[in-house]
């Protein structure tokens, strides 16, 4: 099997099982807050923490293969480890960033209904 | 009169691969280990600002550390890229420059983070005194 190919596989691996596992952390732990900015409604989170999951799931995978597709030289060792840290950095700090903005959203929309209770 | 004569330049590829597979593993350990202490000292922070909702204290702040791992690990990967590797001693160079660089990064972000948390807890104080 040739280097870059491997390489391909390989990234495509690392990527999928961190999309895989961060989907999985988001959706047990966001299901906290959903709980808490729904209370007058309980049967509403867990649809809803679905449909956020599936386009978490979307975005990411959209993200991984957006950043896949470019053409590379792969030709020895150096190159290979450069062209995955290069890509898997640049998804990691693209997603980061998207799931700080996320939190801070959350947490701005429970902290006014729990400050102002009219739900 | 010149006497040098121009070698051509060859850049030792086993040598950069080698740098990078020392720095890959000190950066890693070293956001793991950052964001350990940070995450299990802020609990008590967390909890403070949701008002002692301890569900949804450790949620945010296992969201947040989530974020902080991305965040850190992303940056780790981007800055790897090192340029004409020829002998240990210009190996040394480039790890110390790449790991003094990422350690000053992960400090401003710490601190970034520990105002994010002041900031927090006042405002949840300031609510609780209001009411």
């Amino acid at each position: 099997m040739s280097l870059s190919l491997l390489t391909f596989i390989l990234y495509l691996l690392v990527a999928g099982n961190t999309t895989y596992f961060l989907g999985r952390s988001l959706y047990t732990n966001g299901e906290h807050f959903l709980a808490s900015i729904f209370l007058s409604r309980p049967e509403i989170v867990q649809p809803l923490n679905k449909v956020l999951l599936a386009g978490f799931y979307l975005i990411n995978i959209g993200f991984v293969l957006l950043f896949f597709t470019q053409q590379h030289n792969l030709s020895g060792m150096q190159s290979c480890v450069e062209f995955l840290s290069k890509k898997l950095g640049a998804v990691y700090l693209v997603l980061g960033c998207m799931h700080l903005f996320n939190i801070l959203v959350f947490i701005t929309i429970e902290r006014k209904l729990y400050t102002n209770p009219k739900h | 009169m010149e006497t040098q004569t121009t070698l051509p330049a060859v850049v030792n590829h086993a040598l950069t691969v080698q740098t990078y597979l020392i720095y890959l593993p000190i950066a890693v350990i070293m956001t793991i280990l950052v964001a350990r202490t940070l995450f299990k000292n802020s609990k008590i922070f967390m909890l403070d600002i949701f008002h002692g909702r301890a569900e949804i204290a450790i949620a945010t702040n296992r969201l947040f550390e989530i974020g902080f791992y991305l965040l850190n690990i992303g940056a780790a990967l981007l800055i790897l890229k090192t340029y004409k590797i020829d002998n240990y001693q210009e190996m040394i160079e480039a790890l110390s420059s790449k790991i003094g660089g990422f350690s000053i990064y992960l400090g401003v972000i710490l601190f970034l983070n520990l105002l994010l948390f002041f900031r927090g807890k006042r405002k949840a104080s300031q609510h609780a005194a209001n009411n």
